[in-house]
């Protein structure tokens, strides 16, 4: 690796975790080991030490989707050459452990690494890193936007994912939680226990004794509020939405409001397929409600009359259904002084903030758990 | 004993880019399963296939995933049937208090076992349980695995007997897993981070295409049928594409296309009609023929 390879390697690697990406100890030893089983020439299309070519294997590797793939780019892009002296003393960290260990424990070699790459570690300490603040909303209309507190050159760049609060297969399992088996359908499983019984009491074995199988009869509805100042969640909507077909819960409802699910809610997103609330509510009687929503907290207001008009509703939602959870993707700190706060306060319905540890806390109220 | 070099295009009926091959060799060399993602028809499971053939390995093993699976049964299977009926027999086998008679080793737990060179293809592994890649991704990635149903204290007459114990771990030459899926679901992000990942494209380039038919029906096409076949073949993937078909035509409908024409001794000149001749065995939803034919009035004739 006498053309720093390794140390170019290395700062790759530390640079994607940084951005988020999610690669383990095992994926950098991985990396390695094919760097070098390409030096040894035993995988062709190599043997060029070149900065494409290990480009090339961190894709490989690395990058399981497109945006992956830029990410990997953009690092290369940002990374500088390494200069002589960081790459001898890196090779030298290198050629020591593998001396002193056998061959193969590159597990060794990596701890080696860190003392060669601290070059690479301390200047990016020393880089500016961008922070970006919140308005606070009484400083401004409507959304508050992301806003840079320092000023950047401008030859940096930010690499931005879209990343949802919660994942979708983490809410399908969550889902999963979320089940009543009752016995329905048409008697097809053997009742072991039955049989027994019958036979014990008859004294011959007659027919055995047939039952329903178990399935699924908890019922959710999902109500998403899909106005405006939710937009920025949209993601997390799409994966809430997505996730209800992997969920295995026996028909479950989707339906969208803006701002106040009342008098009508949609099927739809764009708010086409309206339906009248009264309907929704005969048709899931006594099944689970939740309802995410960001209950004015998006734009920061206290609306009396929104908090008036929820109310009524939640009152009536609580009389008509099992259990109601209201989840807000804003941080709990930031409902003081709206119309979140005060619904949350006034009590009757739990109001959680919608992350991953909340959502098992919210199931659980659904299933029937007390709310307090 | 190492595996040899994948190229890609040495295989008497495939061909893929050298970026593929390039991920296979890495996979290969590294020990990883291969995860192969695309359009259906594209060649996903016949990939498996064509490392077997070009790195000349006889064994291949292929398991098509069913919707009750669990990562257990690729593994082994405990007859437990078969162990009761036998035990209720007075004539028994003298083994019948035993479990490890009845306990089998489904293919891809044989080649973990026998570590030899073998091509495992897990075909369709997004038909399971969301929770089947989750359960396949320790055994995949130590190669190794635990036949829970067999009891503690059988394991070392069961080693004696079976050549295995509970626990089943393989040499040094691991399996090659080629795996593919067609995203009906998502997989997890822990597997797709074990996998070298391979996205199968449809090859737009026409010479590429050439090949491949080339390979699969043999010098039996005239060239000019050939060319004529392809190029207007890629006409009616473009107007499908464009009127946003659910399933276009790719490789394996063109080469079953071209067979037909071959068979029914049609000429370049047939072709030049509209609609294209037997434009049905390109197409495979009914949606798709609907599209096909408002655009074509002369379907109805």
């Amino acid at each position: 690796m006498s053309t720093g390879g390794g140390v170019i390697l290395y700062g790759v690697f530390r640079s994607l975790l940084d951005a988020g990406m999610r690669l383990g100890v095992a994926d950098y030893l991985d990396a390695i080991r094919a760097l070098r089983l390409e030096l040894a020439g035993a995988i062709p299309g190599g043997g060029s030490r070149t900065r494409d070519r290990l480009r090339r294997i961190c894709h490989i590797l690395w990058a399981r989707t497109a945006d992956e793939s830029r990410l990997i780019d953009a690092v290369f892009k940002a990374i500088p050459s390494p200069s002589p002296d960081q790459v001898r003393e890196f090779d030298e960290a290198m050629g020591r452990r593998t001396e002193t260990s056998a061959e193969g424990s590159s597990a060794l070699a990596l701890s080696g690494d860190t003392r060669a790459v601290r070059h690479a570690a301390d200047e990016r300490q020393e880089r500016l890193w961008a922070r970006v603040v919140f308005e606070p909303s009484h400083e401004s209309t409507g959304i508050p936007l992301p806003r840079l507190i320092q000023p950047v050159t401008s030859s940096q760049r930010f690499i931005l994912q879209p990343q949802t609060e919660v994942s979708e297969r983490s809410l399908a399992v969550l889902w999963r939680r979320f089940r009543k088996l009752t016995r329905t359908g048409p008697k097809t499983e053997l009742d072991m226990e039955g049989t027994i019984a019958d036979r014990c009491r008859r004294g011959v074995l007659a027919s055995p004794v047939m039952r329903a199988p178990r399935t699924n009869r908890a019922r959710l509805f999902i109500m998403l509020d899909a106005s405006p100042s939710m937009a920025p969640w949209q993601p997390c909507l799409d994966a809430i939405a997505r996730s209800l077909t992997l969920s295995r819960l026996w028909e479950p409802g989707l339906f969208y409001f803006h701002n106040l699910p009342t008098p009508v809610v949609y099927r739809s997103m764009a708010f086409s397929e309206g339906i009248p609330i009264g309907d929704v509510f005969s048709e899931y009687a006594k099944a689970s409600l939740l309802i995410v929503g960001d209950a004015g907290a998006a734009r920061g207001f206290l609306n009396h009359r929104r908090v008036r008009e929820t109310r009524n509703y939640l009152d009536q939602a609580k009389r008509r259904t099992r259990a109601v959870v209201w989840l807000n993707p804003l941080p709990q700190q930031r409902w003081v002084g709206t119309t979140a706060e005060r619904l949350a306060r006034a009590g009757g319905v739990t109001f959680l903030q919608l992350d991953a540890a909340h959502l098992i806390r919210a199931v659980d109220i659904l299933r029937g758990a007390r709310s307090s | 004993m190492r595996y040899g070099t994948f190229a890609g295009n040495n295989s008497t009926f495939y061909e893929v880019d050298s970026e593929v091959a390039e991920v296979v060799n890495f996979a290969i060399k590294l020990g990883r399963p291969i995860l192969v993602e695309g359009e259906a028809g594209c060649g996903k499971t016949t990939l498996a296939r064509a490392i077997a053939e070009e790195l000349g390995i006889r064994k291949r093993i292929s398991v098509t995933v069913k919707s009750s699976f669990q990562a257990k049964d690729l593994l082994y299977r405990f007859n437990a049937l078969r162990r009761l009926q036998d035990i209720q027999d007075p004539r028994r086998p003298p083994d019948a208090q035993y479990v490890y008679p009845y306990i089998t080793l489904e293919p891809l737990g044989e080649a973990i076992l026998k570590s030899e060179p073998a091509v495992v293809l897990i075909d369709e592994i997004d038909k399971a349980d969301i929770d089947f890649p989750n359960d396949l991704l320790q055994v995949l990635d130590q190669f190794a695995f635990d036949i829970d149903d067999l009891p503690q204290e059988e394991d070392a007459l069961c080693q004696k007997k079976r050549e295995f114990g509970r626990r089943v771990a393989g040499g040094e030459t691991r399996p090659i897993v080629v795996i593919t899926s067609n995203r009906e679901k998502q997989l997890p992000e822990p597997f797709l981070r074990r996998c070298f990942y391979i996205e199968l494209r449809f090859p737009d380039n026409a010479q590429v295409l050439k090949n491949i038919v080339s390979k699969n029906l043999g010098g039996l096409v005239t060239e000019e049928l050939l060319d004529a076949g392809i190029t207007r073949f890629l006409e009616l993937r473009q107007e499908m594409l464009e009127s946003g078909a659910q399933k276009p035509p790719a490789t394996s409908e063109l080469i079953d296309w071209l067979a037909v024409l071959m068979g029914e001794k049609k000429s370049s000149a047939d072709l030049q009609g509209d609609p294209l001749l037997y434009w049905k065995l390109l197409l495979k939803t009914m949606q798709d023929v609907k599209t096909y034919a408002a655009k074509h009035p002369r379907t109805l004739s």
